[in-house]
């Protein structure tokens, strides 16, 4: 069975039974692949959402990868905040499933929330005029991070997707995709802050003055996060956000809720370097700690070495000595031996983090000979992810 | 600029006969017997596979790092070849601190690397 198949009543079928991603593509309704920088998650991304959706579900891929990686994988221009079909890349038409991708703008994303969100558009207006919020929704860190979870709440909500798959952040470490929210809540539910701000608006900015502000804690956070002195125009956006910060923390708490649900699969995407493995290690270690549903450990660009008969060392003199196709011979073999001990030390190395995660379904994907830049080096990945 | 774990371009313009004794791997198969290195065709077509593999690996990298010293606007860059079996003991340390410094035989009997003219600052 293929994954571009069907079954007797006509049902796509998602093959690949060996493959701990077969069931989470055919299943799931979120899954979240992270891992650290560079190890392939905007690739493996992009190839299980394709696999999906040719198995015959809605799918949307969101990235929050500014750059660009996504739309390279899937042969685009661009992507924009909102999903767009992926159409005409040799994807089937007609058939149940679909692609849509987007990539997520985190400010354009900020705005619309307060849009959504706010009173009325008095309310919109003001917050979204302050110098702070402007700030704030595109330098702080871990905005990103949050408005990805906003975005993933939107989609859901919309049911318009059957599966979402998010790419998230090429981050310091994965970890922080969990922590923002908790981080960017932290900041705008700070109420003692607020409390601290709030006379200023109704005295005027000389209380503010009047304080001596710049030792305080929290003004040397908010100083550090906007890298400038704003704090006339923080405690008029703390003002002009009452009423909102509910609302941000109940829905980033229904997105956590949602992310911890059996219905999501968080897969942690590594390469068999030993900072990525370790990362993906801590990675798997947190989301157990927060009883979030771990779905499989994808290993990228794994090196694999093929059956050469051992030659002894003589034999490799004489090579040696023995002309240019003697040496060649010769280097052919020194360099299989190196392939041999990387892959060895790889395999090792997987096994090391296997042995600390219990029943972690694992997928290694050989390092593939070209880059992937359109639909059909995805259906390549896809065929090492869904059939190893 | 650090380039990190490049790899080696062990076999040089004899990569260019890689495709042809991957079609006819006769003058290979002679050599290995000359040398009593038992080497069926099987396995002569997984040593040339991974070379050509090899190769490929090599020849991308040299075009990105082509285009990134060409975006570099004379900013001295230096290569660092890619370790097998990594940097983590004090031997790899030392191949990898070779080529950021090259050590003169005085420097490397104080144990402490020379920083060579015009190399970037770490």
């Amino acid at each position: 069975v293929t994954p571009r198949t069907r079954d007797a009543a006509g049902a796509a079928v998602v093959a690949g039974p060996a493959s701990p991603l077969a069931e989470l593509a055919r299943t799931a309704r979120i899954i979240v692949c992270c891992g650290s920088g560079g190890v392939g998650k905007t690739s493996t991304a992009a190839a299980v959402a394709l696999w999906a959706a040719e198995a015959g579900r809605r799918t949307c891929v969101l990235t929050i990868d500014p750059a660009r990686r996504l739309a390279q994988a899937l042969g685009l221009d661009l992507l924009s905040n909102a999903p767009r079909p992926v159409r005409g890349k040799g994807l089937p038409a007609g058939g149940p499933g679909s692609l849509d991708a987007m990539m997520l703008d985190m400010r354009r994303t900020f705005d619309e929330v307060i849009e959504r969100y706010a009173r009325d558009s008095e309310q919109a207006d003001r917050i979204l005029a302050n110098r702070f919020y402007q700030r704030l929704s595109s330098t702080l860190a871990g905005t990103q991070e949050y408005m990805a979870m906003e975005k993933l709440y939107e989609l859901h909500e919309s049911q318009r997707y059957d599966l979402l798959v998010v790419d998230t952040p090429p981050t310091r470490s994965a970890l922080d995709f969990l922590d923002a929210p908790d981080n960017l809540n932290e900041l705008l539910d700070a109420r003692a802050f607020r409390l601290l701000i709030a006379p200023a608006q109704r005295i005027g900015r000389g209380y503010l003055r009047g304080l001596n502000l710049a030792t305080t804690a929290m003004t040397k956070m908010v100083r550090r996060v906007t890298g400038s002195e704003l704090l006339a125009e923080v405690g008029e956006f703390f003002a002009a956000f009452e009423g909102m910060y509910d609302g941000f923390k109940e829905r980033a708490g229904l997105v956590y809720d949602q992310l911890k649900h059996p219905s999501t699969a968080f897969v942690v995407v590594a390469t068999p370097d030993g900072a990525a493995l370790r990362e993906a290690g801590y990675f798997a270690g947190r989301l157990a700690a927060d009883r979030m549903p771990l779905g499989a450990l994808v290993v990228n660009r794994i090196h694999r070495a093929g059956p050469v008969p051992e030659v002894p060392a003589s034999a490799r003199e004489r090579l040696q000595a023995d002309g240019a196709d003697g040496r060649l011979l010769a280097d052919l073999l020194e360099l299989h031996d190196g392939l041999e001990t990387l892959a060895a030390s790889e395999q090792r190395r997987v096994q090391e983090l296997l042995a600390t995660v219990p029943n972690l379904g694992v997928v290694q994907v050989p390092l593939l000979k070209d880059d992937i830049h359109d639909i059909p080096g995805l259906r390549r990945l896809g065929e090492h992810l869904f059939r190893p | 600029v650090i380039a990190n774990r490049v790899t080696g371009d062990r076999l040089g313009g004899r990569a260019s006969r890689l495709a042809a004794l991957a079609r006819d791997p006769a003058p290979l198969a002679a050599a290995a017997a000359a040398a009593g290195a038992e080497l069926d065709g099987p396995a002569l077509a997984t040593l040339l596979g991974e070379a050509r593999d090899r190769q490929r690996q090599v020849t991308r990298e040299r075009r990105l790092l082509k285009e990134l010293r060409n975006g570099l606007d004379g900013l001295p860059m230096v290569e660092l070849p890619f370790l097998a079996g990594g940097a983590n003991g004090p031997e790899g340390v030392r191949a990898l601190a070779e080529r950021l410094a090259p050590q003169d035989a005085e420097t490397a009997a104080r144990g402490r690397p020379r920083r060579a003219a015009g190399a970037a600052r770490a």
